[in-house]
Parts: C-alpha cells; sequence; structure tokens
C-alpha cells in the first residue's frame, strides 16, 4: 500500500528519474539513431534503436542507456561535427560503448551504416564500422542487431568491486543479467572465485585470500552464446523475406500457394506431359501464376534428350531388332535389357517432374519470388530428393547439382537393373545407387538455395557446414585448439 | 521542500518497512510493443496479466495505468530501473511483457522478477509463446481470448515457481508461528536467517539456511530440530496453488466454449463410422490432409502407414483361402498377414483417419475459431484408445504420442497374429492339409504385453489433455543437450544442462 501511495502522491511530481535508485550494471552501452526527416525512416529509427537495444540486453555485457538519460546528455553536449556531439554525449554518459546508427532510403532499398565506437581500451575489439541494405524496411533492424551480437564474440564478464563486506566477502557487479549466479567461477589471474549470492546485476562474492579492493574489475571467462542470439534475429530476417516475396505473397495471392504447388506437381505437370512432352513442364509451370514467363531452352533440352534417351536407349542397343515395348521380350532382348527397359519406362514420370522443377526454378529465379513451402525449405528439399533424383536442388535453384544428381541416379539405377541378375555388380551397383541417393538427400537438405532474392536479404544465413581450426588463449594461460564444423541449421 | 523530495521520503518510507510483506505486492510494468498497431493489443495483454495476478488472490496489486503512467514520466522502461522502482516501492513480483509482431505471426513474451529474498532482483521466470499467423487473421474477440490465455498461463506458471518469505514471529508467550496473512501449508520447511544488511545502494544480501523446522494448520512452530528458531527468521512458501486452480478453471471454461459437443454421443457416433472410417483410411487420410493444407501430417502419414499399409495390402493379396484352392501351402505369415489386412480394414487404419481430421478441428478450437464438432469428449478418447493404436491421443491432438502407440500397437497385434494363426501345409498323399500353431509361450507373452500397453495408453490419453493452446511455447527455462568439448586432454562427453534466464 506503501507503493500506492508513493505512487499516487508522486503522480503530480516532477521527480527526476535520477531520484530513483537503479543499480546499473556497467557503464553501459549508448545507441545513436542519427535523425531523419522521412516519418517512415523516424519509425524506422525507433524500431532499429529498440532491437538493439533488446540485443544488447540479451548478450549481457553492456547495459544499454535509457532514452532520457540520452536525451539528458545530448542536451549538455557540445562538438564540431555531429559525430563529435555524439562522442561528446556518451562521454557526458560514462558509458563503454557507444554506436552511431545512419539510416537513408536508396531507390526501393534501405541502407543502415553502424558505427561502434569503444571507450574502454579492452573492448576494443569491438570497434566494428557496417554497412547493411535491405530491400525489406523491418530486415534492417534485424540485421543490425545480428551483427551488434557477433560484436560480443569472446568478450568475457567484467565486473567491478562495488563494496566489501565485514567477513571478507565483496559485492561483485554482476549477476544473472550477465550470467552468472550462485557457485565457483574461474577468475582471471585469482583463481576460482565463489558466488555466495546473486541478483539481477550484483552478487555477493568471496576469494579465498580476500580478493581485490573496492573499484577493481574482475575478469571471468563467460562468454555469450551469441550463435544463438544471432540466429535468433537471422530467423526473422529470413520470415521477414518469405512474407515479402514467398509465392503466397506475390504470384498466388488470396490462394493456398502451397496446395497449387502441388496440385502443379501431381496434376498440371503429369497431364502437360502427357499432352505436349517436356514443353508440357514449362507450361504447367503457369499454374502458378508466373506472368509472361518463358521457357528454358537448355533445361528443355536437357529433360527432352533424357526422355528421349529412356525410350530409344533398348532400341539403339539393339539395333532396332528387339521388340520396343518393354513388356515384349524376343530373343534380340536379354532379360537383363529387358529390365532395364522396364526402368527407363517407369521412371519417365521423374524427368518429366524433373523437367517441371527445373522450369519452376528458372521461373521463380526470374520473377524474384520463392517457391512455396520455403519456410521448410530444408526438409522440403530433402522430401523433393527423396522422391526426385535431384529434386531439391532444384526446389532450391541449383540447377546444375540438380541435373547432376539426376543423371548420376538415373544411370545407376538403369545400370542397376540391367546387372540386377549378376549379384556382385548389381550389388555394387545398388550400393552405390544407395550411397548417391543419400547424398543427394543430404545435400538438398544441406545445401543454400540459390534464389538471389533470398540470398540478398539473408546474406550471413549460411547453411553450409563451415570447417574451422582455431587456437584460443585458455583463461588459465595455455592453448585451447579447436578443430570443427559450424553448421547453421 | 519540492514535491519530488517529498516522494523521495515516501519512497524512503516504502523501502524501509519490514523487508518481508504481511501479504506481497505484485505489480505489471507494462507491455512494451514495438509497432503502432501493436499498442492496443499490448495494452489488452498487460490488462490480462493484471486481472490474472488478481484473479490468483495472492497479491495486493499497483494499479497498473497508474504505475505505467510514472515509469513513463521518469523514462523509467530499461529493467534496471524498473527492478530498481520496484524494489525501491515494496515489489516483490514484477511482471513485464512484451508483444512481438511478425511475419509469422505474434509472439507474447513475459518476464517475472523476484524482488525480495530469496531473488534479490533475479528473473525467476520466463514464458515465451508463438501464435502462428493463420490463413485467416483472428479477429478482435479472438485475440482478446488469446491475450487472456497466455496471460493466464504466464501467471500460473510464474507463480509456480516463485517463492516468498514468511517470518516467524513470537506470540509473546515463547511460541514461534509464521506471520502476515500469507497462508503457509502444515509441513517441514527450510528455516532462513537474515544475513548482514548489504551497503547502502546494494541489494543483495547472503541469508543463511540454519535447518528445518515443522509449522502445523495453525502456523505454528513445532518442531525445530537443532535449527533454533528465533523471531525474524523466516521460511519460503509458494503462492501457485491458487493460480493453477485458475489456469484449470481457463482451460475447462476453454473446452467448454470450443467444443460442440463433447459427450457420448459422439462416442457412440465413433464406434458406429470405426470399421468405414478404417476401411477408407488409406484414401479418405491423404484427402483430409491436403483439403485442410496440413502437409506436415500427409508426410508423417505417408512415412508412418506405408510399412502397415504394405502388409495390409500383401494379406489382401495373397489370400490364403487363394492358395488352399490350388491346394498350395499357407504359411503362418501369409495366414497372419490376411488376419492383419482385416485388422486394419475393420479398426486398425482408424488412428490415421482421426488424426487427418482432428488436427485440424483442434487447431480451430486452439484459435477459438467457433465450437468444434466431433472433437472434445473424454468418452471417444477412451474408445479410440481402446480400439486401435494410439487413436485417443490423436484425437485429443498428440501425433507423436499417437503414432508411437500406433506403431507399438500395430506390432505387438501382428506378432499375436502371427503366433495364433495357422500355417496349412498340403499333404499329396492324402489331399488334405496339415495345420499347426505357433508358439504358444509367445502369444502369451505378445498378448500380455498388448494388455500392459493398452491399460498405459488409455490411462495416458485420461491424464493428458485437449492439445487446444493458442500458439506454441518457444522457451522453456530448462534445456538438456548432450555435448562434445575439446580440450588439451582431448574430446570429453558431456551433457550441458543450461538455464536460461
Amino acid at each position: 500500500m506503501a507503493a500506492l501511495l508513493t505512487l499516487a502522491v508522486s503522480r503530480q511530481s516532477s521527480i527526476l528519474a535520477a531520484e530513483i535508485r537503479v543499480n546499473p550494471p556497467s557503464g553501459g552501452v549508448a545507441i545513436f539513431v542519427l535523425p531523419v526527416p522521412d516519418p517512415a525512416l523516424g519509425a524506422l529509427s525507433a524500431e532499429t534503436a529498440a532491437v538493439l537495444r533488446e540485443a544488447f540486453e540479451r548478450c549481457g555485457r553492456l547495459a544499454p542507456v535509457e532514452e532520457h538519460r540520452l536525451r539528458w546528455a545530448f542536451g549538455g553536449a557540445r562538438g564540431g561535427s555531429a559525430i563529435d556531439v555524439y562522442e561528446d554525449a556518451a562521454r557526458r554518459l560514462d558509458v563503454d560503448l557507444y554506436m552511431v546508427v545512419e539510416l537513408r532510403r536508396l531507390g526501393e532499398s534501405y541502407r543502415a551504416t553502424m558505427r561502434s565506437i569503444p571507450l574502454r581500451e579492452e573492448l576494443a575489439a569491438m570497434e566494428r564500422t557496417a554497412a547493411f541494405e535491405s530491400r525489406i524496411m523491418i530486415n534492417i533492424p534485424q540485421k543490425l542487431a545480428a551483427a551488434a551480437v557477433m560484436l560480443h564474440r569472446g568478450v568475457p564478464v567484467s565486473a567491478s568491486v562495488l563494496a566489501r563486506l565485514d567477513d571478507g566477502s565483496f559485492i561483485l557487479g554482476a549477476g544473472q543479467w550477465h550470467g552468472v549466479g550462485r557457485g565457483q567461477w574461474p577468475v582471471s589471474g585469482l583463481g576460482t572465485m565463489e558466488i555466495l549470492e546473486s541478483g539481477r546485476y550484483e552478487s555477493v562474492a568471496r576469494i579465498p585470500g580476500g580478493g581485490p579492493g573496492i573499484g577493481s574489475k574482475i575478469i571471468i571467462p563467460v562468454y555469450p552464446d551469441v550463435r544463438s542470439l544471432s540466429r535468433r534475429y537471422e530467423t526473422r530476417i529470413s520470415e521477414n523475406t518469405i512474407a515479402r516475396y514467398g509465392a503466397g505473397a506475390t504470384l498466388l495471392k488470396g490462394t493456398d500457394a502451397r496446395k497449387r504447388y502441388i496440385e502443379g506437381a501431381c496434376v498440371i505437370n503429369p497431364g502437360g506431359n502427357a499432352c505436349l512432352p517436356v514443353y508440357g513442364a514449362f507450361l504447367a509451370t503457369g499454374y502458378l501464376g508466373f506472368k509472361d514467363h518463358r521457357p528454358d531452352v537448355s533445361g528443355l533440352a536437357v529433360s527432352g534428350s533424357v526422355l528421349a534417351l529412356q525410350f530409344s536407349l533398348v532400341p539403339f542397343a539393339t539395333g532396332f531388332s528387339a521388340r520396343f515395348f518393354p513388356w515384349e521380350r524376343d530373343g534380340d532382348k536379354s532379360r537383363g535389357m529387358q529390365r532395364m527397359q522396364y526402368f527407363l519406362w517407369a521412371s519417365s514420370p521423374l524427368t518429366v517432374s524433373a523437367a517441371y522443377l527445373d522450369q519452376l526454378a528458372v521461373q521463380f529465379s526470374r520473377s524474384g519470388t520463392l517457391p512455396p513451402f520455403f519456410e521448410d525449405r530444408n526438409a522440403f528439399a530433402a522430401l523433393c530428393s527423396a522422391v526426385v533424383p535431384g529434386g531439391g536442388q532444384f526446389y532450391k535453384a541449383r540447377r546444375l547439382a540438380g541435373w547432376g544428381f539426376f543423371l548420376s541416379e538415373m544411370s545407376l539405377g538403369a545400370a542397376s537393373a540391367y546387372y540386377f541378375g549378376e549379384k556382385t555388380v548389381g550389388g555394387a551397383l545398388l550400393g552405390v545407387l544407395g550411397a548417391v541417393k543419400l547424398a543427394d538427400i543430404a545435400a538438398a537438405f544441406f545445401m543454400r538455395a540459390g534464389y538471389d532474392t533470398y540470398n540478398r536479404e539473408t546474406a550471413a544465413d549460411d547453411a553450409a557446414p563451415v570447417p574451422f581450426l582455431g587456437v584460443r588463449e585458455s583463461p588459465d594461460g595455455g592453448k585451447i585448439t579447436m578443430l570443427g564444423v559450424s553448421l547453421h541449421y | 521542500m519540492r514535491l519530488s523530495a517529498a516522494v523521495a521520503v515516501l519512497l524512503f518510507a516504502a523501502a524501509a518497512r519490514p523487508a518481508i510483506a504481511a501479504r506481497p505486492v505484485a505489480a505489471v510494468a507494462g507491455v512494451e510493443t514495438k509497432s503502432p498497431r501493436g499498442r492496443s493489443l499490448a495494452e489488452m495483454f498487460a490488462g490480462s496479466l493484471e486481472a490474472a495476478l488478481r484473479s490468483s488472490g495472492a497479491f495486493d496489486q499497483i494499479d497498473r495505468e497508474l504505475l505505467a503512467d510514472q515509469l513513463s514520466r521518469y523514462g523509467c522502461d530499461a529493467e534496471p530501473c524498473q527492478i530498481g522502482f520496484a524494489r525501491s516501492a515494496g515489489v516483490s513480483l514484477l511482471v513485464r511483457g512484451k508483444l512481438e509482431e511478425r511475419a509469422g505471426g505474434l509472439g507474447f513474451r513475459v518476464e517475472a522478477y523476484g524482488i525480495d529474498a530469496p531473488y534479490f532482483g533475479r528473473m525467476l521466470y520466463r514464458y515465451s509463446v508463438d501464435v502462428p499467423a493463420g490463413t485467416t487473421a483472428p479477429g478482435a474477440k479472438e485475440l482478446g481470448l488469446i491475450c487472456e490465455e497466455h496471460a493466464i498461463r504466464a501467471v500460473a506458471g510464474a507463480l509456480s515457481v516463485f517463492r516468498i518469505p514468511v517470518p516467524l514471529s513470537d506470540d509473546g508467550q515463547g511460541v514461534l508461528a509464521v506471520s502476515g496473512s500469507i497462508r503457509v501449508k502444515a509441513g517441514e520447511y527450510d528455516l532462513f536467517r537474515t544475513g548482514p544488511t548489504a551497503p547502502t545502494g546494494h541489494a543483495v544480501r547472503v541469508d543463511e539456511r540454519i535447518g528445518k523446522v515443522r509449522i502445523d494448520l495453525r502456523g505454528s512452530v513445532t518442531g525445530a530440530g537443532s535449527a533454533g528458531p528465533r523471531a525474524g527468521d523466516y521460511v519460503l512458501t509458494g503462492l501457485g496453488d491458487d493460480a493453477a486452480r485458475t489456469a484449470r478453471l481457463h482451460r475447462a471454461r476453454k473446452e467448454e466454449a470450443v467444443f460442440q459437443n463433447p459427450g457420448y454421443s459422439d462416442a457412440i457416433l465413433a464406434a458406429l463410422f470405426s470399421v468405414p472410417a478404417s476401411a477408407s483410411m488409406p484414401l479418405m487420410a491423404p484427402l483430409g490432409y491436403y483439403r485442410y493444407g496440413d502437409f506436415e501430417g500427409l508426410c508423417l502419414w505417408a512415412a508412418n502407414a506405408a510399412p502397415w499399409l504394405y502388409l495390409e495390402a500383401s494379406g489382401l493379396l495373397r489370400r490364403p483361402s487363394e492358395l488352399r484352392k490350388d491346394r498350395r501351402d499357407v504359411p503362418r505369415e501369409t495366414s497372419a498377414r490376411y488376419t492383419f489386412a482385416l485388422y486394419m480394414l475393420g479398426i486398425g487404419g482408424v488412428p490415421l483417419f482421426v488424426d487427418a481430421f482432428a488436427h485440424r478441428y483442434l487447431h480451430d478450437a486452439s484459435l477459438y475459431g467457433g465450437a468444434q464438432p466431433v472433437v472434445g469428449g473424454e468418452p471417444t478418447a477412451v474408445f479410440l484408445s481402446v480400439v486401435s493404436g494410439g487413436g485417443g491421443h490423436f484425437y485429443k491432438g498428440h501425433r507423436y504420442w499417437g503414432y508411437l502407440y500406433f506403431h507399438l500397437n500395430n506390432a505387438l497385434v501382428y506378432s499375436v497374429l502371427r503366433e495364433y494363426s495357422y500355417s496349412w501345409r498340403y499333404n499329396a498323399g492324402t489331399g488334405s492339409y496339415r495345420k499347426s500353431r505357433g508358439d504358444e509361450g509367445r502369444l502369451r507373452l505378445y498378448l500380455g504385453a498388448l494388455g500392459a500397453v493398452k491399460v498405459i495408453e488409455v490411462a495416458h490419453v485420461l491424464l493428458i489433455g485437449h492439445s487446444i493452446s493458442a500458439g506454441r511455447v518457444t522457451e522453456e527455462r530448462f534445456s538438456v543437450a548432450p555435448e562434445l568439448l575439446y580440450d588439451d586432454r582431448g574430446f570429453a562427453p558431456a551433457l550441458r544442462i543450461s538455464y536460461r534466464f
């Protein structure tokens, strides 16, 4: 009730914010977004500041300075140029680091320039200047936030001794917010520190032998998980991009794009190819609403050649002496040849499906849109590859890889059918086919999509596994050798 | 004297009162949102949080609008400031919210901070849920209901872990008892003694756990062991019961609102239609998934149904009677497959039929999309669990549990049939068949296992609720993950248990 009374009385007051006792966790970070006259950019500025503040909050190293304190600092800031004014304001606030963000509109796209300037020597590694561009306005804050998170890579907890207690323990300026809590913690140069109790920003700690005096800095080698934090922002960027360029928002507005995609693949394309082989695959893409679409001749040529080969290989191989239909066998058609012919005929729907997916990859790339199911692109691409050889690669607009897998699997399939009766060769070929199929599915899952529209927005969203080898200083002075693979999923 | 100075005195008075409140104070420090569009929804969510806290009956509350006005007046929008403010104002539980409008839907975040001991400002609970954007955007009424649901769940979750210190006081006759209006259940509690007060400007201190005490129904300390309690010591007690009750009540209300007729009539209908549903499952289930755009369900169906559909087809295409007509031997496997095919036609396909349709109805129900027919009945769930593998779980929307029981049930049914079926060996000399059955011991074993699985399945389906939560909780407080660490000594397998804050 005292609180209610307090608030009721203070409602009319002119109390200053500084009169409310708070425990700032550190000198913090000041985020300055340069003012812009454009109202849309003004809204973007506000959102950028909010998202950046959230990013710093989540990293738990530098607390963002509140809006009213920024205004206060600007009130008395002096400087020659605009940048000097920000530096002066940052020094008045006694922050550890300040960021200056400039937003601009360049035709259809938006551009942000971010400068992070540390004011403490130990944070020198956080100095960075970077520029980001996007055609989607709401992606700008997310890109900046992801970059701000990555600035925290390898930044340990640096906490001050705030007060000493009678029993030899001391108040440490780090707590749950920084990622430390009750227990034993290694401390650079001081052995082990025991945290007896922790609050959000402060803890009571003890170091055998007394520990350092008031104002001393204690470095705890605990690092923020920047990968998972930045992935959060990358996911948002991806979601925004799909919402803007996805087929459901562009080509097929008002309809269920996913259903159209399935219908196109399972009904329209087979029907189109039954009427007009190969070219029907291109015509079927029209069902997904492409305007003024043109066929890709190279893709049609490849698929046409493969289809022709599927029906003519056995007649050619037997000098046109064997009967044409696979179910009719004669003396010129060996059992192996008949099995292969069955395979080639039976797999012709896969060829027209591959042709269709290939034409779709071209149409989606040309129209700057993204196919349905793109939010689950990795799983869907793997599924496509499981059904159609190279299908996942086509889905991700990696046509060359798609045709590579398609031709490999079809050749191995035909050879396996031919040699099926011979245990050793047939078994080996089937084994190789299985291995290639697995590689196809895995590659489809992990391969980065080839749509420029998407890649432009998510430049950092790298799905390919990246090997790394490195050496890092260990907290106790030694070296840690690291070898591994970073996998983005 | 400036008014602000007077307020500072009042703030000091608030802060200087006993650290342990007779009745704790809770405050909702607003719901942050970045978009102007989200403001009205954020306001609605904040109101729901406040109402949920009030309905828990455990707290005195600071008027939210008044608090918001004050915080905004002081520019106190950041976490450190609000925690400091809460501490100065004698608040025990501070709740902050955030609403995110994203391309993928709406995100509700709630963070709760304990201000007194044993938290000293720490975040004690975080609730995070994503409500996906469907094909149709929910209306204002539905959004209000979604806000209310998540507010109640978040508050119940926070209160389930929140502990409040309750001090012991002397009644003047040397008997120690818990003081204040907070209900403390009879039982054994850890006893804490307040440690040395932190220097001015710092909030955290080390309280000592000095032992255990037993508290009776009247709140008196009856057993102290070696603790040696004295007035001013405190025990920690929870306030989650009322909030959990409110959450259960809300859930029951939601079930009443979103299920049309969840009674025995649905179970009778399910019984009548189970055979045609099972027989038509191979065709109707994929059509159902496709009709409702449930492509995840379709993929799961294709992968999970394939082996059983193969057995069904194989049993029907290679019937024992046909083989006997041709006077050929009938292996036990063939007889078993045929009987299994009849089982799949008669009842075994029901679970997947149910999944194809119930999943959509439950999805609509979860987002308050009107009263849904057919789903929601407990008798129907039990009936489906009894007669089929995982049917009740699919019916309640627990797809992965459903598939687990489906496979387990089918494997056991097939094993039973395999041992029970006859193998028919044709004797050309006598022109007759000699039939023999499988191992009786194994048959009993499989039957026993099937019975046990059924009992567990039915009990499980009765214990779990319908999957009608609006959205998906994305952030848990605890997570466990295997990890491989490498240092100078080589690789070391490890298990990472992390607590998110």
